[in-house]
């Protein structure tokens, strides 16, 4: 796709919004409810039941509802900046994204957890507890800038606000809350019994894993039915707090958003001042540019960073919000450790429900255990999960029996029902010598240069997933398994699906990109949100963060809009684009 | 399914002999042949996967050529057992003449493999349902109770 004719320019609005997925799904609703007049562009359609199919292939393996934007865009990888870059292995998918309204909420697993106060604080709780030197050289892991109380109120909120099942009593490590859950949790299964009772038997704390799946009806929208395709898919049943189906549609009854689906966003403008002042998004094969008081970016960690570095300018020729540098600095991802245990002779029936349906436990994250002689910081959530798919199923076996053949065919015919899998999501520390440039040598579709990722799991990582792996054996030996084995080979660094850091919060504006509101140190009126926003990774999934941070952006943005947006506003008329429907 | 036959015939049939023993029929029922991998594959590299076509079509040729070196023949041609050797030893990365490497090659069709055996039959493989059966796969069931979830019940498999 090339334009070459001068864009067309729109009527101005309050706020431009580039992609509307978990983030800006939640800032759209709090702007638009404000009264601001707020322009969503996402580059996905919209969409919805007649998008979905149970098909694992499509899913899980092809990631069809990438196939607008994500998948055409995978980014490229090294290990360190030594290394040889590479698209990803056999040029398929690393990190799977859907596009759309709704973004990456439309085929999430809908985990929903907080991040624990100590996440807040990787730095200084080490340090006071362990003393300096535990944490590894060459880490730039620091203290958020807010805490967990700062952010309390929002994820009190929004699981109202998506209809977040759970229950909030019985995790012992979880940050204070006002109130319950507003759902109770997810069906319990034999399976996350099991695993319950074990960990109960081993003194740990399990419970079950919140979840942004409906365990009832709830606000007019239905309940999960278990269906088991449920991750990598969009929900059959309209049960997930997806933002396509909770705060988006209501930002849209205030008359206040405008929905633009199919707008591929390629530059953020700026003035002579250097505040931004709009969108340049291609659409259609057209170019457009949508004039604004206030950019509100909140796409995926990939191009929220992507857009700062290629929206050069006199005012920031190094890329915009990008004077200090720090742009794509300090990126991780997680450590995803997934271990399988054998129960010979017992139906486990984990074929059906959903990942979230899950128990969970943080005994073994963030600061919740003594890691003095462990020589690593932090830990990771482990979960006992449904939804086995067949392909899935099928491709974990143990290291005991052939990979193929008819020996390993038989073992299947007997044990494919037997299996039973712990995940664990588990904290990575942001290092000097790992971050996200731009790629020219591998240009996406639009021209645009795609992402290179620079990273590799340090040390610390490393103990961090093997410890996790022993724990997870331990508790699956407990729970009668007579064989445990990794689901997954330990992938040296190759992302997978969050990707954290690189639009740093800060309060020291030479050592961050966006302060402690998600506004751009350097551009008053441009809010960055997202998992690009995290200093530290969390041992936990981050959409729940992502969105409290949404939120709290946006209540700053109406509080402080004259401030923010002081700007004289162009009164130039532009054109009207028809928004989605 | 995704696109029409691509491979020619013999690198359809060398990739027939190739997942016939990766997934092979016996007492525990059809194997990646009969279950229509060979189709899934091969209609996949038509489409989705367009961008591994050079590189099946390659390795397929170099796995003849190995075989025709060790035993004179196609690989197709090949007992059960050359068979298992060849690959046993493409799988260890032993094997020369594949791009990038031959266990690189034997794990991507390796990953294939089960895809079409145990993937949605709408993609061409799974033809009877034949991966999911040997799984104790449910099949799509739009609702699982709370009795399909609890341990050790039987639960119905739906097969349409």
């Amino acid at each position: 796709v090339s334009v070459t004719e001068s864009p067309t320019v729109l009527q101005p609005v309050d706020v431009g919004i580039v992609g509307l997925g978990a983030a800006g799904g939640i800032a759209a609703l709090r702007l638009a409810d404000a009264g601001l007049t707020v322009v969503g562009l996402e580059a996905g359609p919209r969409v919805g039941r007649a998008d979905f199919s149970f098909d694992e292939i499509a899913n899980d393996i092809r990631n069809t509802l990438g196939r607008w934007k994500a998948n055409d865009e995978v980014p490229s990888w090294r290990s360190t900046v030594d290394d040889e870059t590479t698209l990803s292995r056999e040029g398929r998918i690393v990190s799977l994204m859907s596009n759309g309204v709704g973004g990456g909420t439309i085929h999430y697993a809908g985990q929903h957890f907080r991040l624990a106060p100590w996440h807040f604080r990787v730095r200084s709780a080490t340090v006071e507890r362990y003393g300096a030197g535990a944490l590894p050289a060459g880490s730039t892991a620091v203290d958020w800038p807010i805490g967990y109380d700062d952010l309390a109120p929002y994820y009190d909120a929004l699981e109202h606000e998506l209809g977040i099942s759970g229950l909030g009593s019985v995790n012992p490590y979880e940050g204070t809350r006002q109130a319950d859950y507003p759902l109770p949790p997810l069906r319990r299964t034999g399976w996350t019994t099991l695993i319950e009772e074990a960990a109960l038997r081993s003194g740990l704390h399990p419970f079950p894993g919140p979840a942004a799946i409906r365990s009832q009806p709830h606000a007019g929208l239905p309940a999960c039915t278990y269906c088991g395709f449920c991750n990598f898919n969009g929900c059959h049943a309209d049960a997930k707090g997806s933002t396509y189906l909770t705060t988006i549609p209501r930002a849209e009854r205030t008359g206040n958003l405008d929905v633009l689906t199919g707008a591929r966003v390629v530059e953020v403008t700026v003035d002579a001042e250097g505040r931004a002042n709009g969108i340049v998004f291609v659409r259609e094969r057209r170019a457009y540019v949508q004039p604004v008081s206030a950019v509100v970016l909140t796409a995926h960690t990939f191009d929220n960073t992507r857009l700062l570095l290629v929206s050069t300018s006199r005012a920031f020729p190094s890329g915009l919000a990008n004077s200090n540098g720090q742009v794509g600095r300090n990126a991780m991802s997680h450590v995803y450790v997934g271990v399988d245990g054998m129960f010979p002779g017992r139906r486990l029936n984990r074929f059906g429900g959903t990942w979230p349906q899950c128990t969970s436990l943080d005994d073994f994250n963030a600061d919740n255990f003594d890691h003095r002689g462990l020589d690593f910081v932090g830990g990771g959530c482990i979960s006992a999960i449904q939804e086995a798919k067949p392909i899935a199923t099928a491709m974990s076996t143990p290291p005991s029996v052939p990979r193929w053949g008819s020996e390993w065919k038989g073992w299947l015919a007997r044990h494919g029902n037997s299996v039973g899998r712990l995940m664990a999501t588990g904290e990575s520390l942001p290092y000097e010598d790992s971050g996200l440039d731009l790629d020219h040598a591998h240009p996406d579709a639009f021209g645009l240069p795609r992402i290179r990722m620079t990273f590799r799991l340090h040390d610390q990582e490393l103990r961090r997933f093997d410890f996790l792996h022993a724990r997870m054996s331990e508790l699956l030996h407990e729970a009668g398994a007579t064989e445990t084995w990794l689901s997954y080979r330990r992938l040296p660094a190759a992302p997978f699906q969050s990707v954290f850091g690189a639009t740093r919060l800060g309060d020291d504006p030479a050592a961050s990109v966006v302060d402690r509101w998600c506004f751009a140190h350097e551009v008053p009126n441009l809010a960055i949100v997202g998992a690009s926003s995290f200093p530290t990774s969390g041992g936990y999934g981050p959409t729940a963060t992502i969105q409290a941070l949404a939120w709290r952006m946006a209540d700053r943005l109406v509080a402080q809009w004259t401030s923010i947006a002081a700007a004289p506003r162009s009164r130039s008329r532009g054109e009207a684009l028809e928004s989605s429907s | 399914m995704s696109g029409r036959p691509c491979l020619s015939e013999s690198a359809c049939a060398t990739l027939g002999a190739v997942v016939d023993r990766l997934i092979p029929a016996d007492e525990h029922g059809p194997g990646a042949v009969e279950a229509g991998v060979v189709r899934y594959i091969d209609s996949s590299l038509a489409g989705e996967l367009s961008a591994l076509l050079a590189s099946y079509e390659a390795n397929l040729a170099a796995l003849d050529a190995l075989a025709a070196e060790r035993r004179g023949r196609l690989f197709a041609e090949l007992g059960h057992e050359d068979r298992d050797t060849l690959l046993a030893e493409l799988e260890s990365g032993g094997a020369s003449g594949f791009e990038p490497s031959a266990a690189t090659f034997f794990e991507l069709v390796r990953t294939h493999a089960i895809q079409g055996m145990f993937g949605d039959p709408s993609h061409g493989g799974n033809v009877g349902f034949a991966g999911w059966d040997l799984l104790g796969f449910p099949g799509l069931k739009v609702v699982y109770t709370e009795r399909d979830q609890a341990l050790d019940v039987e639960v119905a498999p739906v097969r349409e």
